[in-house]
Formats: C-alpha cells, sequence, structure tokens
C-alpha cells in the first residue's frame, strides 16, 4: 500500500551470490569447543559413516535384514551442512583443486582464519556500498522526459553502465565511482572539482587544474577512538571548504590555509547530538541543493540533519528504525516553499524510506513533514512473477533478495511523480513510484495482481533472467570425472605394445576372473600377516583426542593442546611440508594415509619431530600391510613421479593431480613383488614405463578441520 | 553496529508464524523464538518473548511506514497483551513506545480526534505496564494539546507532570522536569502577552493577572537558560518580558551570559539577540559593530552581514572600511548568496569607487582561481540574465572590473550590458594596471 511493487528495468549478466551467514556459521553458533565436543553426538553419519560403509559387512548384526541402502550419496537427514554448501563448494574445487594442496596448511589455515573473520565483520555490517553506486542524471534540457541512470556493471565493476530510462542499454569503458577503499565526490558549486579521501586519513581537493591538494592527514579518527577504516568527504556551502567524516563525527576543512590550520567540527557522536552509546557515523551528505548549509548525517540509529552556521547542535534528529543502517541518501529538492524528499536506503535489508522535511522557513523550525513512507523491496515482487518450479523459485528468490548496491530517486518530470530506482547488487535495476497523497486502502489484499504491463514487464525481465542462468542447476549430484575427460584419445592409446608387465598383469587379471577370486597375486605373501598394534608408549594425539571426547573431556584435552606454543607448530609444520614437497613422488601408498590425520594432530606431532611417526593403523584400511615408510631411503626412480617428470611426459599441469587420486585406487600395489620380497620400499619401484600412471602417493587432502 | 539485527525469513512465513505465537500465549511465544533460532541462524542471545516483541515491533513499525494503520493497531494490540506477561525491567520502558504509536497512529486513524485521544491518555496512566510514564511522554502530550489549540488544557498536564514524582529522581529527569517548567513558563509568557494586548486596550482590569502571569513566567523561563544548551525560544521570552517592565540592565546581562558563557554552544542567534536588543535600545555604534564582528566570525554567511557591511562603509577609519570590504567578499562566497541581487549591488558600490584598489586585489587574489568559474561562468550569466536582469547587472560590472576582457565571453550576447560595462571600464583599467598581468588577459 502505498507504493507500487517495484518493476524490473533489465536484468544483467550472471551473479555469484555473496557469502551468508550460514557458509560461515554452522548452526548458528561460533562456539567451537562445544561444537566439536559434540561432534559425535551431533552428526553421527560424518563421524562415523565412512568407517561403518567400509565395514559394514564384517559386522554380523543378526539375522534382521538390513534396511540401509548404502550407495543412497547424501544422507537424506535435513541437517546436512552440505545442503547448502554444494554450490560453492562446487564453484571452490573448480577454482582451487589445482594449486590448495601445494599450500602449506599452516598458513592456509592462518588465511583461511582471518579471512574468517574479515568475511563475519563484513556480513555484520558491510560499509563497502556506503553512499550507493547508482545516479541519475538529470535530462539536459529541462523539458527532456528522459533523463538517465548510471551505475557500475561487469563481472569486476569495470563498466559504467549508462541507461536511457526506458531505452536499451549502452555500455562505455569507465570506473566504478565509489571504489571502496576511497570516496570521490565531484563539487555542487564548481566544475572539474572533486574531494577525495582514503582508508589511511587523507583528504584531498583535486581540481582539474591544480591537481590534488593535501588537506588532512591523520590515520587517527577525530574525536575517539574507533577501528573503522571508513573515511568520508563532502562539499560545503563554501565551495573552499570540504567536510570531512569517519565514524565519530564531521570536520569541515578549509582549502584556503595551510593543512591542518583551519577547521570546525560540524558534528561529533556524543552528548551535544543526544547520541546513544556505540552511534556512529554511517553516512554524511551535504544537503546543498535544499538549503545551501546544511548537511545529513545518518547513523544505525538515527537521522540528524545539521546547519554549519549552528554546529554540533542538530536541528533535527529523528529516529529512522530501520533494520539496518542506512548506506545511501538521496535528495530530491522540492520547489521554494515546498518541502524537500530525502531517501534513505540499506543495503542488506533492501529497506528504503522516503522522508519529506522542511527547515529554515524564517523562524520556523526545521521538521520533518507528513508520515515517513516505507518502499517496496525488491524481494517483494516474488509473489508478481509467475511460479516457478522449486529450484528456479529458489534461484530467482537468491537473486531478488541480492543486497540494495543503491537506489536513487529521479525527479517528476512534467506530470510523472517520483520515480525511485533500485540497484541490487546482482545488477538489476527495478523502478519503484510512491503514490502520493493517494488514499490507501486500510488492508492491503493477499496478493494484489500487478498490471497487464508490469506483468508484462516481469514476464520479459524472467525470460531474460532465465536465459543468463539458463542452465539448470546441477549441484543435486556430487561432482564426479570421466575417464574421457583425463585422457585424450592419443594418451590412452598409447602402450601400443604393452610390455611385459603389462601383459603379465592381464593374465593375472584373467585368470582371477576365471576363478571368480581376487588378484592374490598382487597382495602381499598371506604369511605378513597384518601386525597387531604395538602398545604404544604415549598414545598417539588422534586416540588421545578421540579417548578424550569419548570420556567426555574434550573441552580439557583442548585447553592442553592450545597451551603449547602455536609458534612453534607453525614453524614446525612449516618445515614439515617443505620436507614434505621435497620427499614428493617418493611416498609410499602406507605414507598417503598419513595425512588423514586432522591437522591438530599433525601440529602436535610436529611440535615435537624427534619422535617416531605414531601408529595409525586404525585409520588405515586394511591393505596395506608394510610399515610406515617414514626411513625409507629416496630411491633413484622416485623423482619420476614428481611433478616435474610428469610434466615431461607432456601431462598438463592441471590433469597431474587428478591423475594421481585416480590412479590411487588402483595403483596400490607393488607391481612386481617378487623382485622385491619383503622389502620394506617395496611400493615405490614402479618401472619407469607405468611412472606416467604415478601413483598414489599424493594425499588426498581432508576437509578443512572441523575447528573452523 | 547493533547486534542482532538481522533480515528474518520470508514476511509471509513471518506474518503466519506470528499468528501462531499472538493466538497461543507465550508457551508458543518461545517456541517460536526457537523456531527462529533455528531457521534464521543469526539470533544471538535472546530467545522467547523478547524477540517475539521485536518481532511485533517491527511489525507495528512496518504497517505504519505503509499508513496501514488499522493494522498497526491490531498489531500494538497484541503488544500491549504480551507485555502484560513480562517482568523484564528495561530503561526504555515500553509504556513510552505504546504512547508514541498508538498516539500516531490515533492521530492519523481517527483523524486527531481529541476524544478518543484524551481517553487514551488516560488508558496510559492506568496502564498495568512495569514502568511509569516519563515526563517527557507528557511535554509531548501538551505538544500534541498545543497543536490542536487546547492551550488550557496543555497548561494543565504541564502542571500536572510537575507534580509528578516517581522513583529515583535521575539527572536526565531533573533536566526533563526543567524543560517542563520552562515549557509551562512559555504558555504563561502567552497568557501574559494575551493580557498585555487587552491591557494596551486600556482595559485595566487584567493588570493584576497579568502581574501574576509575569512572574510565574519569569520564575520558569529563567531557571531554564541558566543551563547550557541552545534556548532561542525561552530566552528571547524572558528579554521581552524583563524590557516590559524596563529591566534592561537584567536583559542586558541574560543576552551577554547567553552570547558569550563558553559553556554554552556557539549559538549565532545569541549574537543576533544581543545586537537587535543593543538597537532597539539605541547604543552606540561601537558596541552595534562589535556585537555584529563576533557574528562575522562565526557565521560569515548572516543575513546581517549586509548590515554590517554597509554600518562598515559609512564609517570613517579606514580599518573598519577595509573590513566592510572583506565582509562583503566573504558573504559572497558562499552558495546561498550566489543569487542575492543586495549583496552583489553593494559589492559593485564598492568596486567602482576607486579608492582602495589595492585592498579589493588583496581579496580578489585568492579568489582569482574559482571565483570566475563560481559565478561569472556563461551557464550562470545566461540564467541570471533570464532570471533577474538587475542581478545580471550588477554581477556583470563587478566582472568586468575584476575579470577585465576575460568577462566579455560572458556578456558578448547581451549588448546592453556591454553598453554598461563600456561605460566602467576605466575602473578596470586601473585595476588591471595596479594589479600587474596576472589578471586574466
Amino acid at each position: 500500500c502505498g507504493t507500487s511493487r517495484p518493476l524490473p528495468s533489465l536484468p544483467a549478466g550472471s551473479w555469484v551470490p555473496s557469502v551468508t551467514p550460514q557458509d560461515i556459521l554452522y548452526r548458528g553458533i561460533l562456539r567451537r569447543k562445544l561444537q566439536l565436543s559434540h561432534f559425535f553426538v551431533d552428526h553421527p553419519e560424518d563421524a562415523f559413516g565412512s568407517l561403518g560403509k567400509l565395514l559394514h559387512q564384517n559386522f554380523y548384526l543378526g539375522d534382521s535384514k538390513l534396511r540401509v541402502s548404502v550407495h543412497s550419496g547424501l544422507p537424506p537427514c535435513s541437517g546436512c551442512p552440505r545442503k547448502n554448501l554444494v554450490p560453492r563448494l562446487r564453484w571452490f574445487s573448480h577454482l582451487a583443486r589445482d594449486w590448495l594442496f601445494e599450500v602449506p596448511l599452516g598458513l592456509l589455515a592462518d588465511c583461511v582464519h582471518e579471512d574468517l573473520l574479515l568475511q563475519w565483520a563484513s556480513l555484520l555490517f558491510d560499509d563497502s556500498p556506503t553512499g550507493g553506486a547508482l545516479a541519475w542524471l538529470p535530462p539536459k534540457d529541462v523539458g527532456a522526459r528522459t533523463g538517465r541512470l548510471v551505475y557500475p556493471g561487469g563481472q569486476a565493476m569495470n563498466h559504467l553502465c549508462i541507461l536511457p530510462h526506458g531505452v536499451a542499454l549502452r555500455r562505455g569503458g569507465g570506473g566504478r565511482e565509489g571504489v571502496p577503499c576511497c570516496t570521490a565526490l565531484s563539487c555542487p558549486h564548481l566544475p572539474g572539482e572533486l574531494a577525495v579521501c582514503t582508508q589511511s586519513g587523507a583528504v584531498y581537493l583535486w581540481s582539474v587544474e591544480t591537481g590534488l591538494q593535501r588537506l588532512r592527514h591523520d590515520p587517527q579518527t577525530m574525536f575517539f577512538r574507533d577501528h573503522s577504516p571508513w573515511r568520508w568527504s563532502d562539499f560545503t556551502a563554501h565551495p573552499r571548504v570540504l567536510s570531512c567524516a569517519d565514524r565519530t563525527g564531521l570536520q569541515c576543512l578549509d582549502t584556503r590555509v595551510s593543512p591542518g590550520g583551519c577547521h570546525f567540527d560540524l558534528f561529533k557522536v556524543g552528548e551535544e547530538a543526544g547520541c546513544q552509546q556505540g552511534e556512529r557515523v554511517v553516512l554524511p551528505m551535504y544537503l546543498g541543493r535544499a538549503y545551501p548549509s546544511q548537511h545529513l548525517v545518518t547513523t544505525q540509529f538515527s537521522v540528524y540533519v545539521l546547519d554549519e552556521r549552528l554546529p554540533l547542535v542538530p536541528v533535527l534528529k529523528w529516529a529512522h528504525m530501520m533494520k539496518a543502517p542506512p548506506l545511501f541518501a538521496h535528495l530530491t529538492p522540492g520547489g521554494p516553499g515546498r518541502s524537500h524528499k530525502v531517501l534513505l536506503g540499506a543495503s542488506r535489508t533492501q529497506e528504503l524510506l522516503l522522508l519529506q522535511y522542511r527547515g529554515e522557513k524564517r523562524g520556523s523550525a526545521c521538521q520533518l513533514v507528513g508520515t515517513p513512507q516505507k518502499l517496496h523491496s525488491v524481494s517483494s515482487c516474488l509473489q508478481h512473477l509467475p511460479a516457478q518450479l522449486p529450484h528456479r523459485h529458489r534461484l530467482l528468490q537468491q537473486r531478488l533478495s541480492a543486497p540494495a548496491a543503491g537506489g536513487c530517486p529521479a525527479p517528476p518530470g512534467g506530470l510523472g511523480s517520483l520515480l525511485i530506482f533500485q540497484l541490487s547488487e546482482a545488477g538489476d535495476v527495478f523502478s519503484t513510484s510512491p503514490l502520493e497523497e493517494a488514499e490507501c486502502p486500510q488492508e492491503p489484499s493477499a496478493n494484489p495482481q500487478p498490471s497487464p504491463a508490469a506483468a508484462l514487464r516481469y514476464r520479459r525481465w524472467l525470460k531474460a533472467f532465465s536465459k543468463v542462468c539458463g542452465q539448470p542447476p546441477r549441484h543435486t549430484r556430487p561432482p564426479t570425472f570421466g575417464q574421457k575427460r583425463l585422457f585424450t584419445r592419443k594418451e590412452l592409446e598409447e602402450p601400443s605394445a604393452p610390455s611385459a608387465l603389462q601383459g603379465q598383469a592381464r593374465r593375472w587379471l584373467r585368470q582371477a576372473m576365471r576363478d571368480g577370486g581376487c588378484l592374490q597375486r598382487w597382495d602381499p605373501p598371506p604369511s605378513a600377516l597384518p601386525e597387531p598394534p604395538e602398545p604404544a608408549e604415549d598414545p598417539d594425539p588422534l586416540s588421545a583426542r578421540l579417548t578424550a571426547s569419548w570420556c567426555g573431556d574434550w573441552d580439557g584435552w583442548w585447553e592442553g593442546r592450545m597451551s603449547s606454543s602455536l609458534a612453534q607448530r607453525q614453524r614446525a609444520l612449516r618445515e614439515r611440508r617443505r620436507r614434505q614437497k621435497r620427499a614428493r613422488g617418493r611416498r609410499s601408498l602406507s605414507a598417503s594415509f598419513t595425512s588423514s590425520l586432522t591437522y591438530q594432530s599433525e601440529l602436535s606431532e610436529l611440535s615435537d619431530p624427534d619422535t617416531a611417526p605414531p601408529p595409525r593403523r586404525e585409520a588405515s584400511p586394511p591393505l596395506g600391510t608394510s610399515p610406515p615408510a617414514a626411513a625409507t631411503p629416496p630411491s633413484p626412480e622416485e623423482a619420476l613421479l614428481s611433478s616435474q617428470s610428469l610434466r615431461s611426459r607432456g601431462i598438463p599441469k592441471e590433469r597431474r593431480k587428478t591423475l594421481r587420486d585416480y590412479l590411487a585406487v588402483w595403483a596400490d600395489g607393488p607391481p612386481e613383488p617378487p623382485e622385491l620380497p619383503g622389502s620394506q620400499a617395496s611400493q615405490l619401484c614402479i618401472p619407469s614405463s607405468q611412472s606416467q600412471l604415478s601413483s598414489a602417493s599424493q594425499p588426498r587432502r581432508k576437509r578443512p578441520r572441523m575447528g573452523f | 553496529c547493533k547486534k542482532g539485527k538481522w533480515p528474518l525469513s520470508s514476511p509471509v512465513l513471518r506474518r503466519e508464524k506470528f499468528f501462531i505465537f499472538v493466538f497461543s500465549g507465550s508457551c508458543l511465544a518461545f517456541v517460536y523464538g526457537m523456531v527462529c533460532l533455528y531457521v534464521c541462524m543469526q539470533i544471538f542471545s535472546t530467545v522467547g518473548s523478547q524477540k517475539s516483541k521485536e518481532v511485533c515491533l517491527s511489525y507495528i513499525q512496518d504497517a505504519m511506514l505503509r499508513k496501514q494503520w488499522k493494522r498497526a493497531a491490531e498489531f500494538l494490540t497484541f503488544y500491549i497483551e504480551s507485555l502484560e506477561k513480562d517482568f523484564s525491567t528495561e530503561y526504555m520502558g515500553p509504556s513510552e513506545v505504546i504512547w508514541r504509536i498508538g498516539a500516531e497512529i490515533l492521530c492519523h486513524r481517527f483523524h486527531n480526534n481529541m476524544k478518543e485521544f484524551s481517553s487514551f491518555i488516560e488508558q496510559m496512566k492506568t496502564l498495568g505496564v512495569k514502568r511509569y510514564l516519563k515526563v517527557s511522554v507528557c511535554l509531548e502530550h501538551a505538544f500534541h494539546l498545543l497543536c490542536n489549540g487546547q492551550i488550557d488544557e496543555a497548561y494543565q498536564n504541564l502542571s500536572l507532570a510537575e507534580s509528578w514524582r516517581f522513583g529515583e529522581q535521575t539527572a536526565i529527569q531533573d533536566k526533563e522536569m526543567k524543560l517542563i517548567q520552562a515549557y509551562r513558563g512559555l504558555l504563561d509568557y502567552y497568557s501574559w502577552s494575551k493580557q498585555k494586548n487587552i491591557l494596551l486596550e486600556h482595559d485595566l482590569s487584567v493588570e493584576q493577572e497579568m502581574h501574576g502571569c509575569f512572574r510565574k513566567a519569569a520564575m520558569n523561563l529563567k531557571e531554564i537558560i541558566k543551563i547550557p544548551g541552545v534556548w532561542d525560544l525561552f530566552v528571547k521570552c524572558y528579554v521581552d518580558l524583563l524590557e516590559f517592565y524596563g529591566d534592561y540592565s537584567e536583559a542586558r546581562e541574560v543576552l551577554n551570559e547567553y552570547a558569550y558563557n563558553s559553556k554554552f554552544p556557539a549559538n549565532p542567534n545569541a549574537h543576533v539577540y544581543l545586537y537587535q536588543f543593543l538597537k532597539r535600545h539605541g547604543e552606540s555604534k561601537k558596541s552595534l559593530l562589535s556585537a555584529l564582528k563576533i557574528l562575522h566570525d562565526i557565521v560569515p554567511s548572516h543575513e546581517l552581514m549586509i548590515d554590517f557591511h554597509i554600518m562598515l562603509q559609512k564609517s570613517k577609519k579606514r580599518k573598519k572600511r577595509r573590513l566592510g570590504l572583506e565582509v562583503i567578499f566573504a558573504v559572497l562566497d558562499y552558495a546561498g548568496w550566489k543569487e542575492n541581487v543586495k549583496a552583489w549591488s553593494c559589492l559593485a558600490r564598492q568596486v567602482k569607487q576607486i579608492k582602495h584598489l589595492d585592498w579589493i586585489k588583496q581579496e580578489w587574489d585568492p579568489r582569482r582561481d574559482w571565483w570566475p568559474a563560481f559565478h561569472f561562468s556563461r551557464y550562470s550569466a545566461k540564467r541570471n540574465w533570464q532570471e533577474n536582469e538587475s542581478l545580471s547587472y550588477e554581477k556583470a560590472l563587478v566582472a568586468g572590473i575584476l575579470l577585465g576582457k576575460g568577462c566579455k565571453a560572458q556578456v558578448k550576447r547581451f549588448r546592453i550590458l556591454k553598453k554598461f560595462l563600456n561605460k566602467h571600464n576605466p575602473v578596470y583599467l586601473r585595476l588591471s594596471g595596479l594589479s600587474d598581468s596576472s589578471v586574466q588577459p
């Protein structure tokens, strides 16, 4: 009621949704200790699933039939964490699978942790869209009806889109106006001048003729200490005086005197303005087009109007009660004697609020006129779009609820009413018009039908949208790799004349198929039974952790771990990674399972590298019988399995890892056991003719550690 | 950033859940809170009814911002019901919230029906919530009554509020009480000035009553203006009272205190009042000028600067005339004065007098790089000519002298202007001769 639903203008290209809290938080609360100590209880499938699947054949569970289907892929539990993450994981694995394993785990963990903190902070409050990225350029001639919308577009915001309202899109090269690290606002008084400020606290006046003039440089915030590097600058009623703002307030700087010389405080978060605790400046704006000496300042709680002539004491204060801080504001000046309209917009919640205010008319105080009006958000037009299949509906919903990147009013041209444009982060432009002076029905109908013209526009937008996101989402299945994609036909045909070894292998294979048995010949001699686990002197960290968490004392274990020096561990870890890198390619199969340990146990073990590698047999499938290969002397053939040798054989880089992994499944035995009977290093000697098939040496990376 | 302020799920979903809560009581409210927790993953610590109240308030806000007053009223009823089961003790009492929302809804829904409003107020006073109404609510009620012309009721209301003493007297409450007293004083002043008008019509019967009003008003107003702050309205009324009874020294003291006490915020109006007072009482030029000089230092763009400039020009002292030129240049620096004919004619008169060209040059030099683009652009010349011819003349004259031939681009379309300029060209020649070759050729 009161406003029309937003109408789409044009859909932009594809868009990768930004991070949501669900991506970072697991069940909403970041309580690592609690979360981990309950891990077995909360996620039994993850904790025991794989082991259970491996072992279930060996258990006798009574005569009643098992009704568990093992091959069903993801368990259908509602709390499955992968459900939400799958599309993102696909993106990530696509981007990172070729290099991620090269990064030392400790460094990676630090980087991930740091980034998570940043992401989380930006989820709490993201100030990068401050000021909005959408502007309305009025028509050149007063009579003309088509103004232009200007906004950044393209994959990297590297295009400046100029949209004559209602006409097709035209693109030109350009930069983004509101770069996150600094602001540049053009002077309303003089052409060719910009107020520029940077995050390091410098404020400049730039003009075409004289270039940059620095007015202030102070990395500290103005009135009290605040951690935010956000800065803003704008113009004032005097063309030579600039205002600069940080989260604590606004100051006015005179460009005619030396830097740091003449300034006065315009607004200060504090007692004079009746600010609340924790209140911070979100966006200042010069209201020169309405009243030459007035400024608007928004905080997360209130909106203030300030007069330069009576600084520090606001002439108007109003609690806006928006759910998110208003990050962009636009002024539409009314004629003389009429009220001025101010549009406030929040980014994440897509809120748009239209205020009218009037001030300083000889003797009367500055005041709001009428009730503020809330405009419909972009996401509210979902109900006007035709019904969709569920997954398309979800896509559409995601698209429409993208955070707003800007909003601006287009002043009424001629008879038309005010039109308000909204730009979403996905690049879509929508327009709304608040119905002025209209009598609103008291109760909104449940689902008001759009007019035929509007419905047509919705349909057209939807059509273009489905063209952009044309392919049906295929993220319901886990990614698979086909053999065809791994090898070219030529590579597959290469061994034209099978070597003696291959011939032998085939013979064994045929024999085994005839007998209906296993390829026993590839296994080590049956006499070499798996040795019983040695009674360890000090239990290895993994078992210690498992034991501790089983007994419910996981917290204590964690504290103990954390108390040792982290830096020391990281150093040791880096050293270990370097050693591993050097030794890559000469690892044995059993060594490949060392990496199946989790990060923490690895770290802890590395903290004293002198101790022998702990027995880890409980973690390895009962395939290998050889003891750990840590003490294996390097052999000359190992180098053949390294990246270099693979490269020299013409296997492209992106395939090497895949190849190793792929072959890990079946290239996991000593091809010539008789030649190296009982050898500790038997698995390593692969003839060079087969070395292109690599070995299982490359450890499979685990999922990120539980702690994050 | 405030914690826990996250968008919830889709509005439709929320509304359904909300209704469940409303109709099934507090137990389900808790369940609703848990559901919210699970679905939204953003709620940090508060669970249960506190959250649902917040949600309810956000619905009320939404309805009000969309002007759905009936819906807002319904939600408000739910909100009040939920409060009755609540035992939390917040600082911002919910009664204030209810008062504000209720007043807004009543104003719009029943088109300011005073009867409805009064009954609402009565209910507010007896509302079974845990907090007493703050005095500021009472002040707002008084404003509302005043806006509807019910001055006596408003007065009564304020007197009643003054007599309230609830809980411990905090500093804030004390200040608010002073404010209430001041507004009551203002109403006393209002009735005083009404009776004064009657008295001036030679009806002496009201004299006694009028003095009573004066005493009450003066007492109340005097209190508030002792506290640092912006009290323009109260100061003006108080000074008016004092002046009527001839207590000029007290009035002057009040105004001086208001203008010069460093504890008060720098308030240009204080200097304006002082200047006006001094002018009314025929004070010396010197004191008038000193009052305006301070005003000039605080707000160089004030309207009184024209008066200041004219006064300075009349002075015989060189220094003051020099200041006068500075003042008028400073005034025209501001965007708000760009199209003020009076200011431009003052400046034009100054530059026409060929007396102190070096002064003009000193003023012009720092402005040389930006005034042409700011004032004398082709675009503004065209617009000024279309909108205000006399302004155009004044500006063209100034531009002609300051810029010399450079301004011809500005005026070449307007023959009359050109002729006008040629008449005053000798001034430019002398100015440009003086200011060597740095003036635009």
